[in-house]
C-alpha cells in the first residue's frame, strides 16, 4: 500500500519537471514523510538521489538569487529578473535553458568587474604604499571571504539575507538607502555646520558609504560608482568615525578628529535626540511631538571647551 | 547552545493535602502536592516537628488527590488525578521510602481539558469505589477490591456521564456499606445555551445530584437531583451509617445547609461575620476549606472562611434526622488552600500564601464563654451572626514550614559583601507579604554557648559504654591542660574520670565495649571501667605528633614519621604491633575508619605526609602495615576522615556487602576538600573550595548516618539525604573544632569550639538549600531595584482589593461614628466607650487579614529598605486607587550626579472589564546617602506605565502600548521621542547599546533601534511566536531568554545577518511588499531553546551562585520553586547527560503517568534543554535498574552519580 503511495507521489513530482511553471505544492515534505518498507535498491537509490538533488536545490549562490522582503525569489542572472514564489520555482527556473544561456553572460561580466575592481584596487594599494599610510588589517580580502564561506557553511537555513544587501552595494540607490547607522551623522553634521541645508543626497550617501566600507571584501564596486565617494573624502567631516573600519579604502585621511569637532558633533546629536529639528535655513526649531520645558525656546548653545 | 536544568528549591506552596496511614503503621502522615511534586510528611508527635520523608517530582500536574483505605485495611492509598489522562494509585513503601505505582489506568486525553476527568475525585468513605470527574460531562467511576493475594484491584471504568452539565465539587456519600453514592455539585447549561433571549442563562440553578454505583447491576445511575438556592461552592460529607445522620453539607455563598434523602428536611444556617468588620457588608463570605474529625464516639468539621476564621460545625441529631446546625468560632489562621485534622491532635494547615503551620489542638472549644451559633436561632433572611475575632485560643502553633511562595520577584546580589552572592526575594501576597534574604546554608539552631576558662584546641565527647545512647563526657584540651566535663542535667568539671588533666590531649575514645582511651604527646593511657589505668610511654625524647582511634584501634605516628599500631584484644587489652613502620616523611594527619559491625578491626589506615602524599596502610594481619595506595596531591593534606555515607539501603538490597564500596576518605587541603572514593583505587574525586583557612574534618552523625563537618573560614557538613549527596556550609560563624553531641535534649547535635566559647549546636532542616531571613512588608512586593551606591532596595507594593492606611482609618473613624450616632440617648456612653475599643482593637494583619475593599480599590507604598538589617528607611504612602506597577532607579544626563527613583502608577485600575483612568510617573530624587525619597513632580500618561529602564542618560517607559523616551524636566518628564507600534502591552523594556528588547504581554519580543540623529524608536526584528511575556534578561548582544504565564522559558536570538540599520520610511514610498508580513518586523529572531518548568516563571536572571562558579541563568517560580540552567561545556557532557536523559525517561517514567517528554513539551517542543531533575532520578531507582542504566552508557552507578553531582556542584550547591 505504501508502495503504491510512493510511486504516484515520484511521478508526480517528475511531472511537475516537465511543466516547471505549475506550482509544486512542498514536494519535498511529502515525499520524505512515508515511512519505508522493504529493501530494493533500486528505489533506495532513486530515492537517495531525489533527496540529494533535493538538498542541492537550496545550494544557490548568494548572488545568482535575491530574496525579496515579502518571501520570493528573483533571479538575478537573467536579464529580465524572474519573480517566483518559493524556492523550489526558482530552482526549476535555474535548470531552464533561458537561464543557462544569462548565466554565461552573467558571470562573463562579473568576472570583466570584478577584474577591473581588483586592478583599481591594487592601483589604490600601491598608491598608498608609496605615501607610507599602509593599513593591512583589513585588507585580507580572501582571509574575509573564506570567514563569510565558513560562515555560510554553519548556517542552518538559508544563507538569504532578508535585508536585501544587494541594493547598497550596487550603490544606485534611492532615498530609502539606508541613514540610520551612527557614522551618517557626521556626514550630514558637517554639512550643517558649514551652514548648508542638509541634503539628503549627503546622507543616503554617508550612511551608504559606512555599509559598503563594513562589507567591503565581499561586495562588487563598479566603477562608476567610485567618483561620488571621491567627493565624499573631499569632504573632512565624512571621515569621523569611518576611520575605523573603512581605512584600507580611504587611505588618505587625518588620523582623527579634533576634540572641538567632537564635541561640536555630540552637541548636534544631543540636539537632535532631545528634540531639536534644524529647519532648511539652518535654524533650530522645536519638533512639535516632542516636549521642552516651558522655558525652553532656545536650543542649549554649544559649551565653550 | 544546550542547557540542562535543575532545580535548586522545589516548589513549596501547597495545592492539595491528605492525611492518613500511609506506611500502614499507626504514625499519622500527609501527602501534600505542590503542582507538580508529590510529598510525604510526617508531623513527629513528640516534637511536633514535620519531617519530611519522600519528595517525587512527578513531571505532571497534580489536579486531585484522596486517600483510601479499603474496608477492614490498615493502610491507606494514594489515588491521583493528573493531566495525564489517567487514573493513578499510589502505595508508600516505608522499607524502600518510595511510592509504588499500583494500578494506572488510561482514560482519556493528557493536559488539563474540561472534559477529560482528572480534576474532582471522590473516594466511598467505606473504600469500595473512586469517581473521577472532569470539569464538564464526563464522570467515572472505578470499583476497589481485593483479590485473592489481598492485593488491590480496580475494575474497568463505568460512565456516570452527562453532557451539557459543569461540575463544581465532587465528594462521596458516607452511606455505610449500602450501595455507593457520590454527591456532586452540578449546572446544567443546555437550556441556557440554547435561548438567544438570555433569560434561561439568567434563570440557571445549580443542583445537587447524587450517582448511585449499583454494585449488583455493576452501573452508576444519576439517582436524585435538586435545584438548589444557593450557589454552592463545596461539598462536605458528613458521617454515615454507624457513625452519624449521612448526608453532606452544602458551602455556599453567606449559608451553610444540610441535606439528605428522605423525609430530612433543609437545615440552613448563616455563616457568622466579624464584628465592626471593614469589609464590604454587601460582599458575601464563603467557606473555602474544611477538615472533618471523626471518631467512635463524635465528629465534628473545622470549615474556614476567606477571612481565615475557622468554624467548629457540629450537627445536632435526632433518631437519624439532624434538627440543627451549629457553628462555634474556633480561632483564626491564615487562609488555606488545604487542612488536615490529624488523629494525634493536631491541624496540619496549608497556607494558600505564604508559611504552612502545624497547630497542636489544646481545645476543642468545648467550654468556654464564646458564643454558639445554631440553625436554630431565629433571624430575618439576610440577616446573619456576629462574632469578635480574637487572637488564638483553641489552637498551639507547635511548627511552621517556611515556604516562599508566592515568589514575585527576586534579585541575586552580594549586598551583604559575603563572598558568596545572595537571593533578595519578593514574596507572600497582601499583609503576608515579606522580602526573604535567602543564603546558601543549613540553619543551625544553638542549644548552649558557655565560656572556658582560656582558648580551647579541641574538643571530643565520648560515652561510657557502647550500649550507651547519649554522650558521658566531654574532654576539652587546652595548650597545656584537658578538661572534663560530664554530661547530666546540668554539664559540670569532673576530676574522677581518670583523664589526666595535667596535659593536653591529641585525641580520645570510647575503645571496647567500656573502656577510655586517652592519647597525649607523651603516651597513651587506657582507662578501663573500673578505673584501673593502662599507660604507655613513647620512647625517649619521642613524643607523640599525630593519632587515629576506633573503637578497637589506635595508631600513632612519633615525630620522624614512625607509625605505632595498637589494636585491642579480646580480654580488653591494649597490644603494640610487633612491627614499626618508617613513613618517608613527616606525618601531618591520620584516619582510621570505624570498625564495621560484626568486625575486628577497620582494615585501612589513611596517612597525610608533608611531602604532598595520601597513603593508604593496610591492617589487615596478612599484611600489616603494608602499604596500599598511595595518591599525590596538589597541596599538603590538612586533615583526613575516613566516613562511609549513604548505600547502606544499595547494600541490602544487592544482598551483597562490599565493606570498601562506600567508604569516603575527605581530604582537607590548604583551602580545598577533596572526596574520594573506593580507598584502594582512589577511583574518583571532587574538589570544593571551602574557605581560606586550612581545613578540618569531622566525623558526626546525622540522621543516623555518618556525615563530615569541614571546618575552614566557614563550617560545612558533607552529608547523604535522600539518595543525595549535599555539601552545605552552616550558617554560623566561624568554628574551630567540633565533635558529635548526644544527650536527652539534643539528640544529634554537634560540640564545638569557637575561641572561648564551648557551643552545642543542633541542625534541624537537613536537606534545606536555603537558609532564609525575612523581613515584613505592608502590601504584594511587585518589583524592586536596588540603588547600586548604597545598596538599598527600592520597592514597590501594590495590592488590589485593599485599602490605603489613610482610608482604612478614615472609614474607622466613620464606622465608629456611625456606632456612637445609632446607639439611643441613654446608650451614648457605652457606645462611645465600644467605639474607642473599636478604634484601639488592633489586629495583626498577617494573621486575620486586610479588610476587602472592594473591586478596583488599590492601595500601594513605595518603600527604601536597607536588605541587610531589614529596616524600613523610608516609605511613600500614595494615594487610594493609584497602583505602582514599575520602578527604576537612574541618572539622567542632564541632571548631574543624582540618583532618581520613577515610580510608573496607574490611576483607578479595573481589570475586568478593563479600564484605566490614567496614570503617572512619580519621580524622587534619592536623597542622604540613598536613604531618603524626596518627591520632584508627577508627570501624568494616558495608560498604565508598565515598564520603566535607564537608556542613555534618560529613560524609556512603556505606557500601555507606546514606547516612550523621557528626559527629566524642571517641572515634570519630558517625552522626546515615540513609538506606537508595540501590538498589545509592554510589560518588560531591556537595554543594551542602542538595541531596545520589549517585551510584550501577548506577543513576545520585539527590537527596537533607538536612532539619536534622527530622534526615532525604530522596530527592527521580533520574535515568529507569541509568548505571554511576565520575565526577560539578555544573554548577550543579539541573545535575550524569556519566561512567559504558562511556565515555559525560552531562549530567542537574532541570526547573525540582522541588520538594525533598516528604516521606518517616514516618506511611505516604501514599497507594499517591503513591509514585513503582516505587519510584523521584516528580520525574526530565531528559537534557541524552549522549555517547559511548569510552574509560572516570574524572576530570571544571569548570574553565579557559588564563587568560582560559571554563569547560569537562574529562575523563579511563582509556587516557590528555585532553578538554574546551566550551559553544557563539552559535547561529551551533553551526550551523556542526553543519554542519561533518554534511559530514564523508558527505565523510571514518572509517576503520574504524564509522558516526560510531552510534558516539558507542553506549549512549546523542548529543544535544547536536557532535565536535571529526571537525570537526578537516576539516585533513587532501584539498584538493578541503575546497574542496566548504567551499563548501558558504559559506566557503573557511582561514576554516572558522581557526574550527576558534579554538573551541579559546578555552578551551584
Amino acid at each position: 500500500m505504501l508502495g503504491r503511495v510512493r510511486e504516484v507521489n515520484q511521478t508526480g513530482s517528475a511531472g511537475w519537471a516537465q511543466f516547471p511553471w505549475l506550482p509544486r505544492p512542498g514536494s519535498r515534505g511529502a515525499a520524505m514523510s512515508f515511512k519505508r518498507e522493504g529493501d530494493d535498491s533500486g528505489q533506495l537509490n532513486v530515492l537517495q538521489k531525489r533527496r540529494v538533488a533535493d538538498l542541492l536545490a537550496n545550494y544557490i549562490p548568494e548572488d545568482e538569487a535575491l530574496l525579496l522582503r515579502n518571501g520570493r525569489y528573483a533571479c538575478t542572472v537573467c536579464f529580465h529578473r524572474p519573480v517566483f514564489d518559493t524556492l523550489d520555482m526558482l530552482t526549476v527556473h535555474r535548470a531552464g535553458k533561458k537561464h543557462i544561456a544569462s548565466l554565461q553572460t552573467f558571470y562573463g561580466k562579473k568576472r570583466s568587474h570584478e577584474n577591473e575592481v581588483q586592478k583599481r584596487r591594487q592601483q589604490e594599494f600601491l598608491r598608498a604604499e608609496e605615501a607610507g599610510m599602509q593599513d593591512l588589517a583589513c585588507s585580507a580580502p580572501l582571509l574575509a571571504q573564506t570567514r563569510k564561506i565558513a560562515q555560510n557553511a554553519l548556517l542552518k537555513a538559508s544563507p538569504y539575507n532578508s535585508c536585501c544587501r544587494r541594493n547598497r552595494s550596487d550603490g544606485s540607490s534611492s532615498s530609502i538607502g539606508s541613514s540610520g547607522r551612527e557614522p551618517a551623522a557626521p556626514a550630514a553634521f558637517g554639512s550643517a555646520i558649514g551652514k548648508q541645508p542638509a541634503e539628503p543626497g549627503n546622507f543616503v550617501a554617508g550612511g551608504e558609504e559606512g555599509c559598503v566600507a563594513a562589507d567591503a571584501p565581499h561586495s562588487m564596486r563598479l566603477p562608476g560608482h567610485a567618483s561620488p565617494r571621491a567627493d565624499l573624502q573631499k569632504e573632512p567631516a565624512a571621515r569621523i568615525k569611518r576611520s575605523s573600519k573603512g581605512k584600507s579604502f580611504l587611505s588618505a585621511q587625518p588620523e582623527a578628529i579634533s576634540p572641538e569637532k567632537r564635541q561640536a558633533l555630540e552637541h548636534y546629536l544631543l540636539l537632535r535626540s532631545s528634540g531639536w529639528i534644524q529647519d532648511p535655513s539652518g535654524k533650530w526649531v522645536k519638533d512639535e511631538n516632542v516636549e521642552f520645558d516651558s522655558d525652553e525656546d532656545e536650543p542649549p548653545s554649544l559649551p565653550p571647551t | 547552545m544546550f542547557l540542562y536544568n535543575l532545580t535548586l528549591q522545589r516548589a513549596t506552596g501547597i495545592s492539595y493535602a491528605i492525611h492518613g496511614n500511609f506506611s500502614g503503621t499507626k504514625q499519622q502522615e500527609i501527602v501534600v502536592s505542590r503542582g507538580k511534586i508529590l510529598e510525604l510528611l510526617r508531623p513527629d508527635p513528640n516534637t511536633g516537628k514535620v519531617h519530611t520523608l519522600l519528595t517525587v517530582e512527578v513531571f505532571g500536574i497534580i489536579r486531585s488527590l484522596m486517600a483510601f483505605r479499603l474496608t477492614g485495611g490498615t493502610k491507606d492509598y494514594i489515588v491521583v488525578g493528573s493531566d495525564s489522562g489517567r487514573i493513578v494509585i499510589l502505595e508508600y513503601q516505608p522499607s524502600k521510602n518510595m511510592f509504588e505505582k499500583i494500578h494506572q489506568e488510561t482514560f482519556g486525553k493528557s493536559g488539563c481539558r474540561r472534559i477529560v476527568p482528572g480534576q474532582f475525585l471522590a473516594v466511598d468513605p467505606k473504600g469500595r469505589a473512586v469517581m473521577i470527574s472532569a470539569i464538564e460531562k464526563q464522570k467515572l467511576v472505578y470499583i476497589l477490591n481485593r483479590d485473592a493475594a489481598a492485593r488491590l484491584t480496580i475494575s474497568s471504568p463505568l460512565e456516570a456521564h452527562k453532557a451539557n452539565t459543569l461540575v463544581y465539587h465532587v465528594v462521596g456519600v458516607d452511606v455505610g456499606f449500602e450501595n455507593p453514592m457520590f454527591a456532586c455539585l452540578e449546572m446544567d447549561y443546555e437550556e441556557a445555551d440554547n435561548d438567544p433571549t438570555g433569560e434561561a442563562a439568567a434563570n440557571t440553578q445549580q443542583t445537587l445530584t447524587f450517582y448511585e454505583l449499583d454494585l449488583g447491576l455493576n452501573h452508576v445511575v444519576r439517582k436524585y437531583s435538586e435545584p438548589l438556592e444557593e450557589h454552592g461552592n463545596f461539598l462536605i460529607t458528613v458521617p454515615g451509617g454507624s457513625d452519624g445522620p449521612s448526608g453532606v453539607l452544602i458551602c455556599s455563598e453567606n449559608y451553610i445547609t444540610y441535606k439528605n434523602f428522605g423525609d430530612q428536611p433543609d437545615i440552613r444556617c448563616p455563616i457568622p461575620r466579624r464584628r465592626n468588620d471593614l469589609d464590604d457588608p454587601e460582599r458575601g463570605m464563603i467557606f473555602v476549606c474544611s477538615a472533618t474529625h471523626k471518631t467512635k464516639s463524635m465528629f465534628f468539621f473545622l470549615a474556614q472562611t476567606e477571612q481565615g476564621d475557622i468554624f467548629k460545625i457540629t450537627l445536632e441529631t435526632d433518631e437519624d434526622m439532624v434538627t440543627e446546625i451549629r457553628l462555634k468560632y474556633f480561632d483564626t489562621v491564615p487562609g488555606a488552600a488545604a487542612m488536615c485534622v490529624l488523629k494525634t491532635g493536631f491541624l496540619f494547615v496549608a497556607s494558600e500564601f505564604g508559611n504552612h503551620y502545624l497547630y497542636q489542638i489544646a481545645h476543642l472549644g468545648d467550654d468556654d464563654e464564646e458564643p454558639e451559633f445554631s440553625s436554630a436561632m431565629p433571624l430575618e433572611e439576610g440577616d446573619t451572626f456576629f462574632f469578635q475575632p480574637r487572637p488564638l485560643k483553641n489552637l498551639v502553633l507547635v511548627d511552621e514550614l517556611d515556604s516562599l511562595s508566592p515568589i514575585l520577584f527576586c534579585q541575586i546580589a552580594d549586598l551583604a559583601n559575603e563572598d558568596t552572592p545572595q537571593l533578595y526575594v519578593a514574596c507572600g501576597r497582601g499583609p503576608r507579604s515579606s522580602l526573604r534574604v535567602l543564603r546558601h546554608g543549613l540553619e543551625v539552631s544553638e542549644m548552649a554557648v558557655s565560656e572556658l576558662p582560656g582558648n580551647p584546641n579541641a574538643v571530643w565527647t565520648v560515652r561510657r559504654h557502647i550500649e550507651d545512647e547519649f554522650d558521658a563526657y566531654i574532654i576539652v584540651s587546652f595548650v597545656n591542660a584537658t578538661l572534663v566535663l560530664s554530661i547530666g542535667e546540668t554539664v559540670e568539671e569532673v576530676t574522677d574520670s581518670g583523664f589526666l588533666g595535667t596535659t593536653p590531649t591529641l585525641s580520645c575514645s570510647l575503645l571496647g565495649d567500656d573502656a577510655l582511651v586517652q592519647v597525649y604527646p607523651d603516651g597513651i593511657r587506657h582507662i578501663r571501667a573500673d578505673k584501673r589505668v593502662n599507660e604507655w610511654k613513647t620512647p625517649g625524647k619521642k613524643t607523640i605528633v599525630k593519632c587515629a582511634v576506633n573503637q578497637r584501634q589506635v595508631v600513632i605516628a612519633l615525630t620522624g614519621g614512625e607509625l605505632v599500631y595498637f589494636e585491642m584484644d579480646p580480654s580488653g587489652q591494649l597490644n603494640e604491633y610487633t612491627e614499626r613502620k618508617e613513613m618517608s616523611a613527616d606525618v601531618v594527619c591520620m584516619s582510621l575508619a570505624n570498625v564495621p559491625p560484626g568486625e575486628q578491626r577497620s582494615r585501612f589506615l589513611a596517612v597525610g605526609l608533608v611531602d604532598n602524599t595520601v597513603r593508604i596502610i593496610s591492617l589487615d594481619p596478612s599484611d600489616c602495615l603494608q602499604p596500599l595506595s598511595m595518591q599525590a596531591l596538589p597541596a599538603q593534606p590538612e586533615s583526613l576522615c575516613i566516613v562511609e555515607m549513604g548505600g547502606a539501603e544499595k547494600q541490602d538490597e544487592l544482598g551483597e556487602r562490599s565493606s570498601i564500596g562506600f567508604l569516603y576518605l575527605n581530604i582537607g587541603l590548604q583551602f580545598f576538600c577533596r572526596i574520594s572514593s573506593q580507598l584502594e583505587l582512589f577511583l574518583d574525586h571532587q574538589k570544593r573550595y571551602l574557605g581560606s583557612r586550612p581545613v578540618k574534618l569531622f566525623r558526626v552523625r546525622m540522621q543516623g548516618q555518618e556525615a563530615v563537618l569541614a571546618m575552614s573560614s566557614r563550617s560545612w557538613l558533607s552529608y547523604s539525604y535522600q539518595s543525595r549527596f549535599h555539601l552545605t556550609p552552616l550558617s554560623y560563624e566561624t568554628l574551630e573544632f567540633a565533635s558529635g553531641f548526644a544527650s536527652e535534649q539534643c539528640p544529634e547535635g554537634i560540640v564545638a569550639i569557637s575561641t572561648n566559647t564551648l557551643r552545642i549546636l543542633a541542625l534541624e532542616k537537613l536537606g534545606a538549600v536555603f537558609n532564609q531571613v525575612a523581613f515584613p512588608l505592608q502590601y504584594t512586593p511587585r518589583r524592586f531595584v536596588i540603588h547600586p551606591e548604597s545598596s538599598n532596595l527600592i520597592i514597590i507594593e501594590t495590592d488590589h482589593n485593599a485599602y490605603t492606611e489613610a482610608t482604612k482609618a478614615q472609614r474607622k473613624q466613620q464606622m465608629a461614628e456611625e456606632m456612637v450616632e445609632a446607639a439611643g440617648e441613654d446608650e451614648r456612653e457605652l457606645a462611645a466607650e465600644m467605639a474607642a475599643a473599636f478604634l484601639n482593637e488592633n489586629l495583626p494583619e498577617s494573621i486575620f487579614g486586610a479588610p476587602k475593599a472592594g473591586n478596583g480599590q488599590w492601595a500601594s507604598v513605595v518603600r527604601v529598605m536597607n536588605p541587610i538589617q531589614g529596616n524600613t528607611l523610608d516609605l511613600v504612602q500614595l494615594e487610594q486607587n493609584e497602583a505602582a506597577f514599575s520602578v527604576a532607579v537612574c541618572r539622567f544626563a542632564n541632571a548631574s550626579d543624582d540618583w532618581h527613583v520613577l515610580v510608573g502608577v496607574a490611576k483607578d485600575l479595573i481589570l475586568n472589564p478593563r479600564s484605566v483612568a490614567g496614570g503617572f510617573i512619580y519621580t524622587y530624587k534619592l536623597v542622604n546617602n540613598g536613604e531618603k525619597l524626596e518627591f520632584l513632580h508627577k508627570t501624568p500618561v494616558e495608560e498604565v506605565p508598565a515598564a520603566i529602564a535607564p537608556f542613555q542618560g534618560r529613560v524609556l517607559i512603556g505606557v500601555g502600548k507606546l514606547l516612550r523616551v523621557y528626559d527629566l524636566g524642571k517641572k515634570k518628564l519630558l517625552r522626546k521621542c515615540e513609538n506606537k507600534h508595540i501590538a498589545n502591552y509592554i510589560s518588560g523594556i531591556q537595554t543594551i547599546g542602542h538595541r531596545v528588547i520589549v517585551s510584550d504581554v501577548q506577543e513576545s519580543f520585539i527590537w527596537v533601534r533607538y536612532k539619536r540623529n534622527e530622534n526615532q524608536l525604530i522596530i527592527f526584528a521580533d520574535d515568529t511566536y507569541p509568548r505571554w511575556v511576565t520575565t526577560a534578561t539578555l544573554l548577550d548582544y543579539d541573545t535575550v531568554a524569556g519566561a512567559d504565564k504558562f511556565g515555559n522559558i525560552c531562549v530567542v536570538r537574532l541570526p547573525p545577518n540582522t541588520n538594525d540599520e533598516v528604516d521606518e520610511d517616514p516618506t511611505g514610498n516604501k514599497a507594499l511588499w517591503d513591509r514585513g508580513l503582516l505587519n510584523g518586523a521584516s528580520q525574526k529572531a530565531e528559537v534557541i531553546m524552549n522549555y517547559h518548568v511548569g510552574e509560572t516563571v516570574l524572576s530570571l536572571q544571569k548570574t553565579t551562585l557559588i564563587p568560582g562558579g560559571s554563569e547560569s541563568l537562574v529562575y523563579t517560580t511563582l509556587s516557590g520553586g528555585i532553578g538554574i540552567l546551566v550551559p553544557f561545556t563539552s559535547h561529551e557532557d551533553h551526550d551523556f547527560f542526553q543519554h542519561v536523559e533518554m534511559h530514564l525517561r523508558s527505565e523510571h517514567p514518572p509517576l503520574c503517568g504524564r509522558d516526560h517528554l510531552s510534558f516539558r513539551s507542553y506549549y512549546f517542543p523542548v529543544k535544547n534543554v536536557i532535565d536535571g531533575d529526571l537525570c537526578e532520578q537516576f539516585n533513587s531507582m532501584e539498584p538493578n535498574k541503575q546497574k542496566n542504566v548504567s551499563e548501558e552508557l558504559d559506566r557503573t552507578p557511582p561514576e554516572v552519580s558522581k557526574k550527576l553531582e558534579d554538573i551541579r556542584t559546578r555552578y551551584a550547591f
